[in-house]
Order: structure tokens, then C-alpha cells, then sequence
């Protein structure tokens, strides 16, 4: 089957008549690890936003697993099946690690308040199995050894990944990763590259903003380059890498700063 | 039948001055500090009460009511540097109930003072009404509706023309900033609190010969103030005074059409129905 | 640390319910009865306060629906005492429903904490002027007393078990809740909105139904009382009394179940020893609150835990001081 997984079809968001993404459109397929780059404020992050619903759409249409999903709300796009992280981190900083990813289940095992309360028979199978595969994504993503610390004192790196596990939790289909490397050092991010492609492996779709061009040339299927809020290129990172309206937008970029 | 009308379209812009009066003030403390204080209306009653107190001591009205409104300065000033002050770093959703606080102190000691009656001011130029195109206008409606009128000015120069006010509004934006280029966001805080308290008083001072002032008064008049901001837009200066007119227009004419009985009930009941309309709530039109 | 407080529990129900073996004057017990009543509101309040995050300066409100609507139906349409406080709690749902919707959708909690206030004010208010449906200022007297079946609560000691069960089943299900996934979404809303919409949960839907929820507590507090005091007025239902509520939350600290039950007992007891200082009351309240929100934000309940925490070494780090949820999960037992 190779129907994509995520379409973006020729979307455009304006902010007061300044167009932030204009007439952008790919596709991401089913396993596929697809990679979004550009200068600082190409649009990298209101794409995101647009995919799942945090923004509204000006024009054009986006379709995940077949279904328009254009214009629903931030909650409804997660329940289908998309799950994301954030640039600027947003876990829970006052709950424990394991408590941050449990939360992560409720798009597949959300509970009544009267079951929940009252601990009810059909609540406990649940209540087990959101435990259960909260701790299988912790152990996964390495965090075992902190179940119970309170998630706003880990360090940079493992909250990192604590989103991640805690995005994993909801057993998504498509992932949106918004520059996961941003404060790692080598080490960590070349776990991370390998972390990335193993889930592929599993069969997640993975969008992966970044800004840090080894990791995302190396880990990347494809790749898709933005400016000023425009798809510049498209294609394997081999052919983006060499493109000279790449280098020249990168370059562009250093020779402002 | 004209004439009626009038007679309620005056009534409604008097009280609706009074209103914008105190969205104003509101609106001034949140967009220079991101605060909002319930305690405002109460800033009114004491103005309107102190000035009560004042002229029962025998003094004369044009000393009465300035001192009145310093001392309600004073109060605000208190109320900044005791508690406030304090509570800058708490989240939202503390101070706000911080401000019920110090909204029930000063209610609970104006139980104290004055006990749970209600009291009235005399008129600034005398209670007789004139005849103003048929209706009967009261000289007081004159009073509230120039000096709102010239304070609404005087403000909007100040926050949108002048640098201290630009200064104060940046601060509420970004308080490191704003230190950064020299303003100094504790003494703007001061400053908003005292300016908000100030106008506040004033408005109780204007509003107490034709309202009854008693300990409860203030925080009705908070609610119509914040009612008021919300409807105008709590950053613009033009929305205070838009909201205010539009909530004391709407309090007169469901006066005039429905018993008299009624008319505390109509009044919350088309507040709580324009909060539960308005979609973006109170940040409508706020930068953040 | 679960044997723990099963055991604390287990000994503090036996200590409610052997109360009235040695209190036996009857203006302490009423007192006592009263004291049930309030902290059953306030536990409700405090689920929507510590773990929803939201203010309801309203909630006197719910309570006069609670009590009015369970007095009209019991003594005008004589239905038994149980059908008019279930059908009271359903049209009181219905109503925080229609509120809750639209308020909840707004970004701030300032929205919920204004219109909530107005609530307050406008439900009092119809009380003054309802003219023969409400008594106007004198209310409605001659409440029968409550009654399940054939078996009827009349007089202190029944109405103090009556009341005093009734909080225990609402202490139950709210630390149910706190402790169940429920609790979880809900402390997830507290610490990061938008991160908790992107794992589906839709915020502002969970922040009705706890809305809702703790008006169906205030409402039946509402009716216990009418049944109790065989006596409603408007002035029992009034803005000083909503504000008194979130006093109890905060002072028992507004992330603990049995917090609210605390704040709301204790404050309760301040007008007995202060009868004749009625005028006093709302400055008293005020200055509590202030004090409380200044000094002791983790309340009565999160001083003590601390103090428990010092003693006991948890296995985890102690969470930021402001923080009253983690005062309430280290009180209410987390997991």
C-alpha cells in the first residue's frame, strides 16, 4: 500500500496579509523518515502547527491516512493518530516521568470519570495496560532509571526523549518531531539518529524538522527544503544537499547575520 | 415620548461614563501590569464613601473630595507595595484571587467603618434637574459626563503619546527589557496601582450623589467595569469607553422596559450573557 | 506508604463517627452538621480549583439551586427528599453545563472567575425577587426533614451521620479521582495545555466536566442543608458566601481533597467564636485569604505534608514550593 500517510496539498497560512507557508504541498509515505529544513523562519514550525490544527489553514487542503484533516482542532488530529513534539519543550514539568507518558495513552485509553473514580472492574484492565506500555516506551527510549524523578529536573537531553516516549505512548501512526536535537551534544544526537530510524523501522511515519544538517541529511529518507514560507526543493538528501538554490538560501542566511 | 427617551439616554450615558471610568482605570493596571484587579470597584465605593465621611465632618466639598480621593491613592499605593509587590512572580490565577483578597478586606473593613447602610453624597452644583431638550438632566450628569470626557482624553495622550507611557506599557510587555533601556518596572507597577486607584476614586466621588454608596458597591461596579473592558477591548483606550457606554445604555434601557423590581436581575443576566458570548473572552484584542 | 494511609483514614473515619458519642450539646453538634455541609462543597470546589486549575467565584449559586429547588420540590410537588435532591443535582448540572461550554472555550481563567461571580450574584439576586416562588427576602420555611424511604434523618445526630456520610462518599470519589488517568489528564491540563491537546485530550471539555462536577457537589451540600436547617433565605446564598468557599479551598490547600474538608470545617468554626463580631466576618475571610496566598500558598494541609515530608524521605525530589498539586498528591497519596 502506498497511499501517503500525510499529504500537505498546496497550503497556505497568511498573518495579517503576510503569507507565513505559501502553496506548499508534499507527502509523506507510510515508513517513510522525511526530513524539513530551511533557514530560521522559512515556516518549519507553522507547517507543524498547520498539520495538526494548532493553526488554521488559509487556503488549501491536508489529508492524513486518506482523511481530510484540514480545520480540526489540536485534540482531534492527535486522536487520528498524530503525535508531536516541540520545539520548546512542553512536558509536564510538575508530574514524574512515568506519569508524563501515561498521559500520552489517552488517546487509546481514555476513561469515564465514574470508572476512573471508582476504580471500577473495566477501569483496572485499562489502568494496567496505559502502565504497561508507558514503561515499554520508557525502557525504549532509555529513561528507565528515572520513572519516578518529577520530569522538571531532568536534564535537556532526556527531556527530550521523555517527550518522545511520551509522544510514542499514543501508539501514533504519523510523528512530528520539531527539532528533537536542539540542545543535545554529538553523543546524543547520534542516539537520537539511530533512536529516529528504528522507529521507521517499526513502521512510524516520521516529519522531522531540524536544523542540524548532519543528523537530518544522515537519518532522512527524503528531504524537503522551505523558504520564506515556499518549498524550494524536494528529493533524496544526496540531490537536496547539492542543489545550489539550497546552498544559496543557507548562505543567504549566514551572509545577513 | 421623545422626551423619555432622552431622559434614558442620559441616564444610560451617566452611568455609562461611570463604567467606562472604571473599565479605564482596569484597563490601565492590566495593560501596564498584566494584572487584574477585582479590587477595583472598591477603590470607587471608598472614594465615594471617605468623601461621605469627610463632608459629615463638616468640611466643604471642594476639600472633601480631592483629600477623599488622595487617601484612596494612598490605599492603592498600600495595596501595591504590601501585597502586591509580593505576589508579581505567583501565577496568574493566585493573583487574581489575591486581589479578591484584598477586594474582601477592604469590603470587611468598610462593614467596620460604616456598617451595612447606604449613604449618599450631595450633589457637586445642586440636585435641582434642568431642562435640557425637554428632558429633566441632572447638573451632576453634566459633571460626569465632562470629567470622563477630559480624563479619557488626558489618559489616551498619556499612554499613547507621551514616552513614560509607552514606557509603562512596554514594561507590562517584557519587564527585563524594559529595565534594559531604563524604565523601572517596579515603580511602574507603583505608579499604575496609585493612577488606578486615583480614577477609581474620582468615579466613585462623581457617582455616589446619584447611586447609593454602601460597602457592597464596589465589587458590582468591578464586574460592569470588566464587562465593559471586555466589550471595548481591554487594550484599547477607544474600548473602555465604548463598552462603558454600551453596559450603562443597556442597564437604562432595560430600566425603562421592564419594572423596577427587576432591574439588578436584568443587568446581571445581560452581563453574564455578553461573557459567555464573547468567544475570545478578555484577551479579545490583547496582544498576547 | 499505602498501608499508611489506609490506616489514617481508616482512624480519622472512626473519629468523625464517634464524635457524637461525646459531643452531646446540641449547638456543637449543629455546628458540626453545618461544618459536613460546607466542606462537602468545598471538596467539590476543590477539584475544580487544585486540579482543573479554574476559579468559580459562584459557586453560593449552585448551592441555593441545590437547596431552593430540593425545598420547592419537596414541599410544593411533595416528592420524597431523595427524587428532589437528584432531579435538583441534574437541573443544577444542566445549568453548569450551559455555562461551562461557552466560558470554558476562553484561553483565561479570569473569563470562568468574572462570569462565575456574576452567576453568583444573578442567582441571588432572582432569589430577592421571585416574589411567591422564592420567598423573597424571608425564603421558604417548613423543609420536611430528610428521608430515604421509611427511614427519616430528624435532629442533630441523625442529620450529623446523614451529612458527615454523605462527605465521606465525596471525599471517596474525589481522591478516586485525583489518583485515577482522570487525575493524570487533569494535572496534565495544569502543566502544559497545548502539549496536553497534542495527545488528544481535549482540554476544554475535561474542564466542564470537572466544572460541572463540583456544582453537583454544591448542590447537594444545598440540599442536605434545606432539609437540615428546615429554613432557606437569600442571604445564606450571597457573594460573601461564594467568596468564603474559595477561602476554605485555599486555606486548606487547593490541591488536597482532605484539605478542603480541613479549610472548610475550620473556617466554619471562626463566626462561632466570633458570633459577636458577625460585622467581622468578610474581613476576617480577606484577610485569611490574603494571608494564606502570601504566606502559606501550599495551605494547612500542604504545611503539614511538608512537615511529613521532612520526616520521611520520599523517593521522590521535592516538586517546586509553589506548587499546591504536589502538596495535595503528597497528602492524598500518590502513586
Amino acid at each position: 500500500m502506498n497511499a501517503p500517510m500525510l499529504e500537505v496539498r498546496g497550503v497556505s497560512r497568511n498573518f495579517g496579509g503576510l503569507p507565513a507557508v505559501h502553496n506548499l504541498s508534499f507527502t509523506v509515505l507510510p515508513g517513510q523518515l522525511k526530513g524539513l529544513i530551511g533557514p530560521n523562519g522559512a515556516g518549519k514550525t507553522t507547517c507543524i502547527n498547520l498539520i495538526t490544527g494548532a493553526l488554521s489553514v488559509s487556503a488549501g487542503e491536508i489529508w492524513f491516512a486518506g482523511g481530510k484533516i484540514t480545520g480540526l482542532p489540536l485534540h482531534r488530529t492527535a486522536r487520528l493518530g498524530i503525535g508531536r513534539t516541540f520545539q520548546l519543550l512542553r512536558i509536564f514539568q510538575e508530574m514524574t516521568v512515568l506519569e508524563n507518558v501515561m498521559a500520552g495513552c489517552h488517546r487509546w485509553a481514555e476513561l469515564g470519570m465514574l470508572q476512573a473514580a471508582l476504580h471500577l472492574p473495566g477501569a483496572r484492565g485499562k489502568e494496567k495496560a496505559i502502565r504497561e506500555t508507558a514503561l515499554e516506551q520508557i525502557e525504549f527510549l532509555g529513561l528507565g532509571h528515572r520513572l519516578s524523578m518529577a520530569a522538571g529536573a531532568l536534564p535537556v537531553g532526556e527531556q527530550r526523549l521523555l517527550e518522545i516516549a511520551r509522544a510514542l505512548a499514543g501508539r501514533p501512526r504519523l510523528l512530528l518531531l520539531d527539532e528533537p536535537a536542539a540542545g543535545l551534544n554529538d553523543a546524543e544526537r547520534a542516539r537520537l539518529g539511530l533512536l529516529l530510524r528504528s522507529l521507521v523501522g517499526r513502521g512510524l511515519s516520521l516529519l522531522l524538522i531540524e536544523h542540524n544538517m548532519d543528523l537530518v541529511m544522515s537519518v532522512s529518507d527524503e528531504i524537503v527544503v522551505l523558504n520564506y514560507g515556499e518549498k524550494l526543493a524536494e528529493g533524496s538528501p544526496h540531490e537536496v544537499r547539492n542543489l545550489q538554490t539550497v546552498v544559496s538560501a543557507y548562505l543567504g542566511e549566514a551572509g545577513h547575520a | 415620548m421623545l422626551a423619555q427617551v432622552l431622559q434614558f439616554l442620559l441616564a444610560g450615558l451617566t452611568l455609562g461614563a461611570i463604567y467606562a471610568l472604571i473599565a479605564f482605570s482596569f484597563s490601565l493596571v492590566f495593560r501596564t501590569t498584566r494584572i487584574m484587579n477585582i479590587a477595583q470597584g472598591d477603590f470607587s465605593m471608598l472614594g465615594g464613601m471617605a468623601a461621605i465621611s469627610l463632608i459629615g465632618l463638616r468640611l466643604p466639598m471642594f476639600v472633601a473630595i480631592p483629600v477623599a480621593i488622595v487617601l484612596v491613592a494612598f490605599i492603592g499605593l498600600a495595596m501595591e507595595r504590601l501585597i502586591i509587590r509580593r505576589v508579581l512572580k505567583f501565577p496568574r490565577m493566585m493573583i487574581v484571587m489575591v486581589t479578591i483578597g484584598v477586594s474582601m478586606i477592604i469590603q470587611g473593613s468598610a462593614i467596620v467603618a460604616w456598617g451595612q447602610d447606604s449613604y449618599s453624597l450631595p450633589h457637586l452644583s445642586g440636585a435641582d434637574p434642568v431642562q435640557f431638550l425637554g428632558a429633566a438632566m441632572l447638573p451632576q450628569t453634566v459633571w460626569i459626563l465632562g470629567i470622563s470626557a477630559l480624563l479619557s482624553l488626558a489618559f489616551w495622550l498619556f499612554l499613547d503619546r507621551t514616552m513614560m507611557g509607552l514606557a509603562m506599557r512596554a514594561a507590562a510587555e517584557n519587564r527585563l527589557m524594559a529595565s534594559l533601556v531604563g524604565a523601572n518596572p517596579a515603580r511602574i507597577v507603583q505608579l499604575s496601582f496609585v493612577l488606578g486607584a486615583s480614577l477609581g476614586a474620582l468615579a466613585g466621588v462623581l457617582v455616589a450623589p446619584i447611586v447609593f454608596m454602601n460597602f457592597s458597591v464596589g465589587i458590582l461596579l468591578t464586574t460592569k467595569g470588566i464587562v465593559a473592558a471586555i466589550i471595548g477591548g481591554i487594550e484599547s483606550n477607544l474600548g473602555a469607553v465604548v463598552g462603558g457606554l454600551a453596559v450603562g445604555l443597556a442597564e437604562s434601557m432595560a430600566a425603562g422596559i421592564f419594572p423596577s423590581m427587576y432591574k439588578d436581575v436584568i443587568a446581571l443576566t445581560v452581563l453574564l450573557v455578553v461573557l459567555c458570548a464573547m468567544p475570545k473572552g478578555i484577551l479579545r484584542g490583547a496582544s498576547r | 506508604m499505602k498501608g499508611v494511609h489506609f490506616l489514617g483514614s481508616a482512624i480519622g473515619v472512626a473519629a468523625i463517627a464517634a464524635v457524637p458519642l461525646f459531643v452531646r450539646d446540641e449547638y456543637s453538634l449543629g455546628f458540626l452538621v453545618l461544618a459536613g455541609i460546607v466542606s462537602l462543597l468545598v471538596t467539590g470546589l476543590s477539584l475544580l480549583v487544585g486540579h482543573a486549575g479554574q476559579l468559580s467565584l459562584g459557586h453560593g449559586g449552585f448551592y441555593a439551586l441545590g437547596a431552593y429547588l430540593s425545598t420547592i420540590l419537596t414541599l410544593r410537588l411533595h416528592m420524597p427528599p431523595l427524587v428532589a435532591l437528584v432531579a435538583a443535582a441534574v437541573v443544577t448540572a444542566l445549568i453548569a453545563l450551559g455555562l461551562g461550554i461557552p466560558l470554558l472555550r476562553a484561553l483565561t481563567q479570569f473569563h470562568l472567575a468574572v462570569a462565575t461571580l456574576i452567576f453568583g450574584m444573578l442567582v441571588n439576586a432572582v432569589l430577592i425577587v421571585g416574589g411567591e416562588y422564592t420567598g423573597g427576602f424571608t425564603g421558604i420555611q417548613g423543609q420536611p426533614p430528610f428521608s430515604i424511604g421509611p427511614l427519616v434523618f430528624q435532629g442533630d445526630v441523625a442529620n450529623y451521620y446523614l451529612v458527615w456520610g454523605v462527605v465521606l462518599l465525596g471525599v471517596i470519589f474525589a481522591v478516586g479521582l485525583t489518583r485515577s488517568q482522570a487525575g493524570c489528564v487533569l494535572r496534565a491540563i495544569q502543566g502544559d495545555e497545548m502539549g496536553a491537546q497534542s495527545l488528544g485530550i481535549d482540554v476544554a471539555w475535561e474542564k466542564v466536566k470537572v466544572f460541572v462536577v463540583s456544582a453537583v457537589y454544591a448542590s447537594v451540600a444545598g440540599s442536605l442543608l434545606a432539609h437540615y436547617t428546615q429554613s432557606v433565605t437569600p442571604a445564606q446564598f450571597g457573594v460573601g458566601n461564594s467568596l468564603e468557599f474559595m477561602t476554605m479551598v485555599f486555606l486548606g490547600g487547593k490541591g488536597s481533597v482532605i484539605g478542603a474538608v480541613i479549610g472548610g470545617t475550620f473556617i466554619r468554626l471562626l463566626p462561632q467564636f466570633t458570633e459577636f463580631m458577625k460585622d467581622y466576618r468578610l474581613l476576617v475571610d480577606g484577610v485569611i485569604l490574603t494571608g494564606v496566598l502570601l504566606f502559606v500558598p501550599q495551605g494547612v494541609v500542604g504545611l503539614i505534608a511538608g512537615g511529613w515530608q521532612r520526616l520521611i524521605p520520599r523517593r521522590r525530589p521535592a516538586a517546586p514550593p509553589d506548587s499546591g498539586t504536589a502538596a495535595g498528591q503528597a497528602a492524598g497519596g500518590a502513586q
